[in-house]
């Protein structure tokens, strides 16, 4: 599946790019963690055919930053 | 009698808690949400297991026959349920078909979900665009969706007072504020919000990526309202609210480490330091072996509190 669901426990601040929280493939039942929003970039894109550049999502799913 | 329905019909008089929406929001979509029983002859639920009842009647699907029809109710739920885009559900249901092939699966599906739904109501087709009739069908999700943000904003903007205090001046002043609201409607409120969501999104019968999106924002949603709820009951200690809300959340999901936190509180509060530890210690053992992380300064700090 080409979807993830992202979901961050832990952020400095709104704009900080240290962040901790897991990748989830669904379906698959895998989980991804990541500790930045580098790691997290490289997981999301790893598969080529999902798209570039991911928006992170705030509790009310606006976008908190993009890359 | 199922849980949903144990939640709906119970003994709490919706008449009531009509209400109190209508004395606190004033918004007529507050009002449909808790006039299921009788005004809408289509009711399907979506949160846990799927169930669509037609005037009372649970409707069955036996068979593999009926599969394509509901997912493409399910999908149209997912994506918001009004004005959705033909191509966008053909993409979602038959993504390897094209052109008329698609066109021909869709108003097919479409014409045997009529049929199984038995109103043709229901369902309403205009200019290439489908919608669920909002007349018709009553939706759990939706109803949580609206309920939530409406007790969201009462939660926010609201002076609380308690209707056993003696405080008759007091009482008397906040009565004025038209936001006041007193302790046990609040938590009948929140309680009945809450109950609507019996699980995740469809959680039982799809795993199709159409319905994450939407499965993902009302999980997100239940989440902040029990975190707001429970701090809620927090500032006005009444520890054990606050002690379900946050067990809740954490059944949910033990990697929110605010819902720890909140039940060390708690616990603290009642004097239930060994709780409180051991939900310190759960808390650093799951942030550890899942996010290879220690607990934050703020926990750190509310365990030091109850070792002193």
């Amino acid at each position: 599946m080409e979807s993830y669901i992202v979901r961050i426990y832990r952020q400095e601040d709104a704009r900080s790019e240290k962040m901790v929280g897991v990748a989830i493939e669904p379906g698959e039942d895998k989980e991804h963690v990541f500790n930045n929003v580098f790691e997290l970039y490289k997981l999301l894109t790893a598969k080529k055919n999902i798209a570039e550049k991911p928006f992170i999502c705030n509790d009310n799913g606006t976008a908190k930053s993009s890359m | 009698m199922s849980i949903q329905s144990n939640a709906i019909n119970s003994s709490i008089d919706e008449r009531y808690l009509l209400q109190l929406f209508n004395k606190y929001t004033n918004n007529k979509h507050v009002e449909s949400s808790f006039e299921q029983n009788d005004t809408w002859p289509i009711k399907i639920y979506t949160l846990g297991r799927f169930r669509l009842i037609n005037n009372g009647e649970p409707l069955t699907f036996p068979g593999r026959a009926k599969r394509r029809p509901l997912e493409m109710l399910k999908a149209l739920i997912a994506f918001g349920g009004r004005d959705v885009s033909q191509e966008r559900l053909s993409e979602a249901l038959w993504p390897d078909s094209e052109g008329d092939a698609a066109h021909r699966s869709f108003d097919t599906t479409l014409h045997r979900l009529r049929k199984l739904i038995g109103n043709d109501k229901a369902i309403v087709l205009q200019e290439g665009r489908l919608s669920l009739n909002s007349d018709v069908c009553w939706v759990d999700a939706w109803a949580f969706e609206r309920l939530q943000g409406k007790v969201e904003s009462i939660l926010d903007n609201t002076t609380f007072f308690n209707a056993k205090d003696d405080k008759t001046d007091e009482k008397t002043h906040l009565s004025n504020n038209p936001y006041s609201i007193n302790l046990e409607e609040v938590g009948l409120l929140c309680d009945q919000t809450l109950s609507l969501y019996q699980d995740h999104f469809l959680s039982h019968s799809t795993e199709e990526s159409w319905c994450l999106t939407y499965r993902e924002r009302l999980r997100s949603k239940f989440i902040r309202l029990l975190r707001k709820a429970g701090r809620h009951w927090e500032n006005n200690s009444q520890w054990y609210k606050a002690v379900d809300c946050y067990q809740r959340g954490l059944e949910l999901d033990n990697l929110i480490e605010g819902f720890y936190q909140g039940l060390m509180n708690c616990y603290r509060q009642l004097d239930l330091n060994a709780e409180a530890i051991v939900n310190y210690n759960r808390c650093k053992e799951n942030l550890y072996k899942y996010l290879n992380i220690k607990p934050s300064k703020t926990t750190e700090e509310i365990y030091d509190s109850l070792l002193n």
